[in-house]
């Protein structure tokens, strides 16, 4: 693949081989971070599990503190009063069979769907739809719920979810290039404390085999998996 | 993984396979050739245990799936085509009937939060499950299958019955890469699909996550798609490095290697024999003649295998016909409302070989049919020209053979009474010498049967030649043989084949049906194909 002359220009001040600690690394990818929008910064890791093994998935949700620094678009499945809380909470689309209809029909412009328990009946059609774009509501996920008012306020306010693909990859955001170092800094700490929370009981070897950041439109840069554990560890 | 240790396989005393070695690593992408006869289905059957060898074993980890599409498979009747291609999961359509069933229990209210908390933990472990072996990607991956192998979004759920041989074959192909097995055993799948077909399936392959194992008469499929080739002749295996060309050039160099091995170790057993004749008295030097012929007996001599017999195919000079062989005149063919193709026009003439293109369903076959007169047009006529005498072969003529008969009987059948004295040394030519002439039609491999179609045909006095898919089930060398016989025939020929080599080396005229309409393009196919790719988007 061809890059451009800006990407080429950072990977060459930069040194591929070399591990970075955390908070030099996060001012590298801001610094990186050239292009002429406001790009996300994304923590990738490579985790020594089995995706194949029913036992060794990787998947959860994780509020970042410092939030996404991005408007999520809700979708709620709901009728009745549940219907009216997610109205009231400040989902983006609330409704049931036209929903249904309208996604069936090929339209997707939302970030996150959650649905009542009993809309699951409707929402089970859409599979095929929304499983492979990774926005099928979840029970493991909080994403099935009777409490869609709280939910949709976590979501907005900077809830994530992660799930190893796969390969056993982890592609997670972790906020924008505009965040201080600082912001990046905590949200990236509870990312990594809950992915390694959520080490399989199974995984045999080691669990996080490497670490990178990046941001949408630079390269990456390798962590120093010790130091990081470290630095959370001692909460720099 | 797949491996096959010491297997050997025979029939009587003719041993198909004998004490084979074989493995088959991830992701490695085989191609296994070899001549028409030569055991290379049975191999493949052997290894995905439609067959049991007779001694040794075929290794395998427990987990480890295997797909195999045999030659001609058996037609699925009373299913709708998409439930049948998706019933190969029944591992997810069991997930998803249960993912379903929780999701009508969860639509009723539960006033119990304990119970509605464990019932929502049951329906994340499913649905996450589902996820996991690929639930939500069934139909989408289904559809892209479906659609790369030629089956239009309208006639999905049509049932299987209607579907002709070929597509049945496309089915099963269908169901079985949607399965992703492990390791992919594919015999002759490009037989019956059109080019467009055998590129998206060569892209396909190319990017299958599994081993794959193909046995292909189509050269150009097998240099894109295989790393590396195994040849089987005479129930061993040898292995080549690389893809067919490669197999080609390595195959005639390890011969030459071994011809001149063999030279030098002739050279030098003639010398040790002149020492010994010349020092056998001498008793000075009895110890070094005795040691020398110790030698000559220890020696391992270096054989070099005859070249294996190429089919001999040479089309008899023809009569002489009228210059224009075949007139077309507003030709239409329709099945109740279903037209096939409708006013076709075109006239072949004397010493035109022509190619019959379209995709698979588009009416070749019944152009042919008609241009034979065994079948009537709807309008239009077909005017045969002067001194014409045409000789068929049909698509699905393996399926006129008498199974009870032997090759001779068979042979003899269709033959006039002065071509009777010679149909063993026309059998000879091709490939079925000596008792292999006694051999009941019913064993025969599926290149094997296009042969003796092929010898069939010759019984018989032409100068046309209708040849509907003439290159199906035959192994490369047969091919290359048939094109040279072709392309030196003087008379005239029209057929059908969906082989890219051979359609470049043989038509010089190319009649294309496409949606009903009949175009013919007055050059060869690779200005057809050129112009297919510029011109035609």
């Amino acid at each position: 693949m061809r890059r451009s002359k800006r990407y080429r220009n950072i990977a060459q001040n930069l040194d591929r081989s070399k591990v970075y600690p955390l908070v030099e690394s996060i001012d590298l990818v801001k610094r990186n971070a050239q292009a002429k929008f406001n790009e996300t910064v994304e923590l990738i890791a490579n985790l020594g599990i089995d995706p194949k093994k029913a036992d060794q998935q990787v998947r959860g949700t994780v509020s970042l503190p410092s939030g996404t620094g991005q408007t999520v678009r809700v979708l709620v499945f709901a009728e009745g009063d549940a219907a009216k809380q997610a109205q009231e909470a400040g989902a983006d689309f609330v409704g049931s069979e036209d929903l249904a209809k309208k996604i069936q029909e090929g339209w997707t412009d939302f970030d996150v769907a959650i649905a009542t328990p009993d809309m699951m009946r409707i929402v089970g059609r859409l599979g095929k739809i929304l499983g492979p774009r990774g926005l099928m509501p979840n029970p493991k996920t909080g994403t099935v719920t009777t409490d869609v008012a709280r939910t949709i306020q976590e979501f907005k306010a900077g809830k994530i979810e992660y799930r190893a693909d796969r390969t056993g990859g982890i592609h997670v955001r972790v906020g924008k290039a505009s965040f201080s170092s600082q912001q990046l800094l905590d949200n990236i700490r509870v990312v990594i404390d809950a992915l390694l929370r959520a080490r399989p009981t199974t995984a045999k070897g080691q669990y996080v085999k490497s670490l990178f950041l990046c941001s949408t439109m630079s390269p990456s840069v390798r962590l120093d998996i010790n130091e990081v554990r470290e630095a959370i560890r001692s909460g720099v | 993984m797949l491996a096959l240790a010491g297997v050997t396989l025979a029939y009587g005393d003719r041993k198909i396979l004998d004490n084979v070695n074989w493995n088959i690593g991830d992701g490695d992408r085989v191609a296994l050739v070899g001549p028409n006869g030569e055991g290379k289905s049975t191999l493949l059957k052997v290894a995905c245990g439609v067959l049991l060898p007779s001694e040794g074993e075929i290794i395998k980890p427990k987990n480890q799936t295997v797909g195999y599409l045999p030659q001609n498979v058996m037609q699925t009747r009373g299913e709708r085509l998409w439930d049948h291609v998706l019933s190969g999961h029944e591992e997810i359509l069991a997930a998803g009937e249960e993912l379903h069933a929780l999701e009508d229990r969860l639509a009723f209210p539960v006033n119990d939060k304990d119970k509605m908390a464990r019932l929502l933990r049951r329906y994340g472990d499913l649905q996450e499950n589902f996820a996991r072996i690929g639930g939500y990607d069934l139909e989408t991956e289904a559809a892209r299958i479906l659609s790369g192998l030629g089956f239009s979004k309208g006639r999905w759920h049509d049932l299987t019955d209607i579907w002709s041989g070929g597509w049945q074959v496309r089915i099963e192909l269908a169901r079985l890469l949607l399965r992703r097995p492990d390791t992919l055993l594919l015999d002759e799948p490009t037989n019956y699909l059109d080019l467009e077909n055998i590129e998206w399936l060569e892209s396909f392959l190319l990017n299958y996550p599994g081993a794959v194992v193909l046995v292909c008469h189509d050269r150009v499929f097998l240099d894109r798609v295989a790393l590396r080739t195994t040849e089987i002749e005479r129930g061993q295996l040898i292995e080549y490095r690389g893809n067919y060309s490669f197999y080609e050039r390595e195959k005639d160099l390890r011969r030459e290697q071994l011809e001149a091995t063999a030279k030098h170790q002739e050279k030098r057993i003639e010398l040790v024999e002149r020492f010994i004749n010349r020092y056998r008295a001498d008793k000075k030097r009895a110890k070094q003649v005795q040691s020398r012929i110790k030698m000559l007996e220890k020696m391992e001599t270096v054989d070099v295998p005859v070249y294996r017999r190429r089919l001999q195919v040479r089309f008899p000079q023809p009569p002489r016909s009228g210059k224009d062989v075949l007139r077309v005149r507003n030709l239409s063919k329709a099945y109740g409302s279903n037209v096939v193709f409708s006013n076709a026009q075109f006239t072949i003439q004397r010493g035109d070989r022509v190619a019959l293109v379209g995709l698979n369903g588009a009416g070749k076959s019944t152009m042919m049919r008609i241009l034979n007169q065994r079948e009537e047009p709807t309008t239009g006529t077909v005017e045969i020209g002067y001194n014409v005498f045409p000789a068929y072969m049909a698509q699905d003529h393996a399926d006129n053979l008498v199974g009870r008969q032997t090759i001779l009987e068979e042979m003899e059948d269709g033959s006039s009474p002065e071509t009777r004295a010679n149909l063993r040394g026309l059998l000879g030519a091709f490939l079925f010498s000596g008792d292999e002439v006694l051999k009941p039609v019913r064993v025969l491999s599926g290149g094997e049967k296009t042969r003796l179609g092929l010898a069939k045909l010759l019984c018989s006095e032409f100068n046309l030649l209708l040849l509907d898919e003439p290159t199906n089930h035959l192994d490369l060398i047969s091919k290359e043989v048939l094109s040279e016989a072709m392309e030196a025939y003087t008379g005239t020929v029209v057929f059908v084949s969906h082989d890219r080599r051979f359609l470049r080396r043989v038509a010089t005229k190319v009649i294309e049906i496409k949606d009903g309409v009949v175009t013919e393009y007055p050059w060869p196919y690779e200005d057809y194909e050129w112009y297919v790719h510029h011109e035609g988007k």
